[in-house]
């Protein structure tokens, strides 16, 4: 680019002390030239030079900040990364990832489900280990949360959204259980077994992994939770001496009480760290661990 | 390194080099921190560190040769939740900023800059301009825009188009005041 800023008005804009008009034209025409934005740093004020090598070096000695999520790391150089790579204004979208995910995971599933209620075989297998399905509707919208995390967080979405935070881990909860509930309560039906029976620990192992999420990150929290429910369910319906009716935890009244209170309890904790799931919090939790 | 384009740079950040990170906030942090002073003039060292965190954590995401732009894609997000947050839980503020102190050089700026236009944007009021530095040189869609100055989207839009309009009057006719409808 052949015009450049004039260096009267980069040392007044560096003063804080140039007028909009000229302000205006600095700031579009330095986004994206680094001549003047290398001449505007020789006029920048000793006080703020010294504010920001302290921000600095406050940011880069409380760590690696990379934090990419399981699932992230393992798919970025594979098939789920190079379908989802966007050039940067993908910022703009993408709040809950690319159409084809959602697609592809609407009809494997039910494709799934089907083949497990059609097989005869295997229906009877199911229903003689207590409704294995049953068992692992609950976990379904948590795990599906974590493959939403993987799939949308390809770009910087979730730090560079505005909303960003906690409101955009409701709005993509919300989304999953809005497609999941009606799905798996269909496929229930056709069971016979109410759907209300995993409701609400559905909505508990849900919440569960978003107040865990605060600190590990909903990602990590989500495979979490998901893994956890399929290990305490594959030990319920192991031959032991000892079984646990898997159904009575989710459907009887005591263990309905339990529910309950687990989940107003990680609504509060949700609450409570609600910053947490924001850039800023984790800034914040990162210079607290560093003060320590 | 010094040399190496924006988008080397980021691909070195993303497999973890710091040096490189060094660099980059070398080239960008000091017009990020005046642009967002103007904005928001307690809050303009932090949101830089939030923006590089951002820009560090998602590093392998940009292509592209010169990062201004998407640093202030990235800002210009996190200031928007900083106004929102600010709206929500007001924090006690220290006092408004001092009327800045204009010296003989800037009066000598105002000269060498199209007085014509640095009156026209001088009688504009404030939610004018506003209104219209979040949309024309912030680049905000409506929607952001909104969000950042706590009104209605269409709110924006009125202004915005107000804003131009009054602004190509007072260039055409700079000796005539025109009534602000």
């Amino acid at each position: 680019m052949s015009w450049h800023a004039d260096p009267l008005a980069l040392r007044a804009y560096a003063a804080g002390t140039a007028p909009d008009s000229v302000a205006w034209s600095i700031e579009t025409h330095l986004s994206g030239c680094a001549v003047c934005r290398a001449a505007l740093s020789h006029h920048l004020a000793a006080e703020d030079r010294d504010l920001l090598s302290a921000a600095r070096a406050r940011l880069v000695l409380s760590g690696p900040a990379v934090s990419a999520g399981l699932l992230g790391t393992v798919g970025r150089g594979g098939w789920v990364g190079r379908l989802s790579r966007r050039p940067w204004p993908a910022v703009r979208s993408g709040v809950l990832g690319p159409w084809w995910a959602w697609a592809g995971f609407v009809v494997v599933s039910s494709v799934l489900l089907g083949l497990a209620s059609l097989v005869p075989t295997w229906r009877a297998a199911v229903e003689a280990r207590a409704d294995g399905l049953v068992l692992l509707s609950p976990v379904l919208p948590v795990a599906l949360v974590a493959v939403v995390y993987a799939v949308a967080d390809r770009g910087p979405v979730s730090d560079t959204t505005p909303r960003g935070g906690l409101e955009l881990v409701l709005t993509r909860t919300a989304a999953v259980l809005a497609l999941t509930v009606p799905l798996v309560a269909l496929i229930r039906s056709f069971h016979g077994v109410p759907a209300a029976a995993w409701l609400l620990p559905g909505l508990c192992l849900c919440v569960g992994s978003l107040a865990l999420g605060s600190w590990v990150g909903v990602e990590r929290a989500a495979i979490a939770v998901t893994t956890g429910w399929v290990g305490v369910c594959v030990v319920a319906l192991a031959p032991l001496r000892v079984r646990v009716s898997m159904e009575a935890v989710l459907v009887q009244a005591p263990w309905q009480r339990l529910w309950w209170i687990l989940l107003v309890a990680s609504m509060l904790v949700v609450l409570w760290r609600r910053d947490h799931f924001d850039i800023r919090g984790s800034l914040q939790s990162r210079h607290r661990r560093m003060s320590l | 390194m010094r040399e190496q384009t924006d988008g080397l740079l980021l691909r070195r950040i993303a497999a973890g080099e710091q040096a490189a990170f060094d660099v980059l906030w070398g080239r960008h942090a000091p017009l990020l921190l005046l642009r967002l002073r103007r904005r928001a003039p307690q809050e303009a060292a932090d949101l830089v560190q939030e923006t590089f965190l951002a820009a560090w954590r998602n590093a392998g995401s940009f292509s592209g040769e010169d990062a201004g732009g998407w640093l202030w894609t990235i800002a210009a997000r996190r200031l928007i939740d900083s106004q929102r947050r600010a709206r929500v839980r007001p924090v006690p503020s220290a006092a408004e900023p001092n009327e800045v102190f204009r010296s003989a050089e800037d009066e000598v700026l105002d000269e060498l800059f199209e007085p014509v236009l640095l009156t026209a944007l001088g009688t504009l009021s404030p939610e004018l301009r506003m209104a219209l530095q979040a949309t024309v040189v912030d680049g905000l869609s409506t929607r952001e825009a909104a969000q950042l100055l706590g009104v209605s989207e269409s709110a924006v839009k009125s202004r915005t188009h107000r804003a131009r309009r009054l602004l190509r009057e007072r260039l055409a006719h700079p000796n005539r005041l025109v009534e602000e409808s």
